[in-house]
């Protein structure tokens, strides 16, 4: 009787792990890559909220998105022929926030700004932020 | 009575024992893990409802400096989700300080308005709760 169980047990737990290892072994190129993605979008998405949430204005037009915070520094966000998202600014330089980014686009609504990002391997991602929209210049 | 797998008994149980704590251990291992990840998204989804608050009460600040209107010094407001309290210091730059306090989240958001010039002059999120 024990020696069943302990056999079947036994089964179950090296299938359990060969199912898992086998899996890790194929999908490790294909995690990575995600992990990259998935880096670059908390990246991006920190970086864009901070800026667009203590912009006092900002404005669209085609897909290239420009702020200008409280304390008057200016950014410009866009995707350069090489699909990096970039962030320029003026007098504290360029910065590449993400790599091969298929997609960035920028609408601005009534209230709010919404900003949809397409990464390699992620599911397309859309940021709703909010400039201050007070005492714009 | 013998039967030929007897002399086994013994040492059979300890490897079913082994085993089955190995499986306890996994599954508890997943188990904390989830809980976790429930506890972070639920502590960053109340820190962002607290930051709307502050937020919200910088903004309403700035726009009645913008109407010409100075509101008190301290103001305090129970709200459904927390406490939001307000402070304003009228120096030579007018500094704003809210902070949200909900449940599982204090945010306070820091703000300086230049009265001359009619512009926001510094914006800070996540300063320091005093």
């Amino acid at each position: 009787m024990e020696v069943v169980v302990n056999l079947f047990l036994l089964s179950i737990l090296s299938a359990l792990t060969i199912r898992v290892l086998l899996s890790m072994w194929t999908s490790a190129a294909t995690f990575m890559a995600y992990a990259s993605s998935e880096n670059d979008w908390r990246n991006i998405s920190r970086t864009l909220t901070h800026d667009v949430h203590s912009a006092i204005a900002g404005e669209v037009q085609d897909n290239v998105l420009n702020l200008t915070l409280v304390d008057g520094t200016r950014y410009r966000y866009y995707l350069n022929s090489r699909t990096q998202l970039i962030r320029y600014g003026s007098g504290s330089g360029t910065s590449v926030l993400g790599n091969e980014v298929q997609g960035f686009t920028c609408r601005q609504n009534q209230q709010t700004m919404t900003v949809t990002v397409q990464l390699q391997g992620l599911p397309r991602q859309t940021l709703t932020l909010d400039t201050l929209r007070v005492m714009v210049p | 009575m013998k039967t030929f797998w007897r002399k086994d008994e013994g040492t059979v149980v300890f490897s079913v024992i082994g085993i089955c704590v190995t499986m306890a251990i996994i599954t508890a291992t997943v188990l904390v893990v989830a809980q976790l990840s429930a506890k972070v998204q639920h502590l960053s989804s109340a820190n962002d409802e607290a930051y709307w608050m502050a937020r919200g009460g910088v903004r309403q600040t700035l726009l009645h400096f913008q109407g010409a209107s100075r509101p008190p010094e301290q103001t305090s407001w129970s709200l459904p989700d927390g406490q939001l309290s307000i402070f304003v210091q009228y120096q030579t730059l007018w500094d704003v300080r809210a902070t949200a306090v909900t449940r599982d989240a204090v945010v306070t958001v820091l703000c300086s308005y230049d009265p001359r010039r009619h512009t926001v002059v510094h914006w800070q999120e996540n300063a320091p709760t005093r």
